[in-house]
């Protein structure tokens, strides 16, 4: 026979367990994954036999141009570089010099694109992708600029532009 | 909906049965043979009408203990026959989603239709203590207030805006087992475990609610829960029964 006893240990047990279950109060999760699209860029030279190889800059600098001046990156010794786009613009554009030294020519970038405007998740919020346009620069120490992808979104994986860079004389 | 996630609460759901229902059946090998001599002979619809009317009371708890969301729910349920209880349940809730870069309320009704069927025998017509697993069809009125956000970003500047409000549909399955034991004459408590399996996920892929009152966390497929039920029967005989004893 089933005795009621055991009945209230059970609901005693499921109490318990109600306000262990109801006293863990909901925290924001933690954002895993990647919050901002970015542009990635590779620069690239045509070698003797017309083929594309990646070229790494030795201390290649970055600057945003934004309304409250330009903000720079230092990049160490790469040929892949990860560069954002303005949320509050279709277009924006970049400086870039091949190093630090003293004097280097420095080219502008400019970037138009249209923005989507995306919710990730509530642990990480909205964000936006963008459709990239066109990428056009000043030639000084950029040959052109080819978009290999317009999709600019957080998929870290794909890079989007190769940047031909000017033989040195 | 995973399958894994599938598997995992069918399994926790008959883990409790287990549990929760192995020492009454241990109590009882000693005396199996009786036992299904009584059972052949145990006639059906013994027992009259019940109507019981219940509230979770685990709802006000968590709701104090939680600051970003609230829920109430009530249940009925009607004995019809051969163990099987016609069941109706709703309520009502909101959530509240207050981040530095996002802010939204959410608001809810729902309403759950189904059935339990209680896995014990009934000792006697008085008796309506029972255990049961059952099965639910949900769904829930969501509304969603205007969404203020703001994308954050160190080098271009923040860039806020607002979404707008939208309201949803939603519609989930449950599997449910629990427990009711007369605590005094008319007077019920008892439990439910659920697993909820969310049928149209995809409504939520934007701004889904931290929480939906009756279902849980709304940008997951599937959620376990727990109610505990205080609940009020109202019984009378069936007429058509002639060796069904006066009941309460």
């Amino acid at each position: 026979m089933i005795r009621k006893h055991s009945y209230m240990q059970c609901l005693f047990l499921a109490v318990l367990t109600s306000l262990l279950l109801s006293s863990c109060t909901q925290e924001r999760q933690p954002c895993i994954t990647p919050k901002y699209a970015s542009l990635l860029l590779k620069t690239v030279r045509l070698n003797a036999t017309s083929s594309v190889v990646d070229t790494p800059m030795p201390a290649a600098v970055f600057g945003a141009i934004t309304d409250s001046g330009t903000k720079g990156i230092i990049f160490p010794r790469s040929a892949n570089f990860s560069l954002s786009l303005s949320p509050v613009s279709d277009s924006c554009k970049w400086i870039f010099a091949p190093d630090t030294t003293a004097g280097t020519l420095t080219d502008t970038i400019t970037f138009k694109y249209n923005r989507q405007l995306e919710f990730i998740s509530n642990a990480c919020g909205y964000t936006y992708f963008y459709g990239l346009n066109s990428a056009t620069s000043t030639n000084r120490n950029i040959d052109s600029i080819i978009i290999t992808n317009t999709s600019v979104t957080n998929n870290v994986n794909n890079s989007h532009l190769q940047v031909y860079i000017r033989p040195q004389p | 909906m995973s399958t894994t996630a599938i598997y995992r609460y069918i399994f926790a759901l008959s883990l409790s049965l287990l549990c929760l229902g192995a020492p009454p059946v241990f109590a009882q090998s000693d005396t199996a043979t009786n036992a299904e001599e009584k059972t052949s002979d145990r006639p059906k619809n013994i027992a009259g009408h019940q109507l019981t009317i219940g509230f979770d009371i685990a709802a006000p708890v968590r709701n104090y203990l939680t600051n970003n969301r609230y829920s109430y729910e009530l249940e009925a349920n009607y004995y019809h026959k051969n163990e099987y209880y016609w069941v109706a349940e709703g309520g009502w809730g909101g959530s509240e989603v207050n981040f530095n870069d996002l802010k939204y309320n959410t608001t809810n009704y729902f309403g759950r239709l189904g059935f339990n069927k209680s896995i014990l025998y009934r000792e006697s017509t008085h008796d309506w203590d029972m255990m049961f697993i059952g099965m639910r069809a949900a769904l829930s009125n969501v509304n969603r207030g205007d969404a203020t956000y703001t994308v954050i970003d160190s080098v271009w500047g923040n860039q806020p805006g607002v979404s707008a409000g939208k309201n949803f549909v939603a519609g989930w399955l449950e599997i449910t087992t629990g427990m009711r034991v007369e605590l005094t004459k008319g007077l019920l408590a008892g439990w439910n475990l659920r697993g909820k399996f969310l049928l149209n996920g995809k409504s939520f892929k934007d701004l889904a609610p931290i929480n939906i009152a009756g279902f849980g966390r709304g940008d997951k497929n599937a959620n376990f829960d727990f109610n505990l039920y205080l609940s009020y029967a109202i019984r009378w005989s069936r007429k058509n029964n002639p060796t069904t004893p006066k009941n309460n």
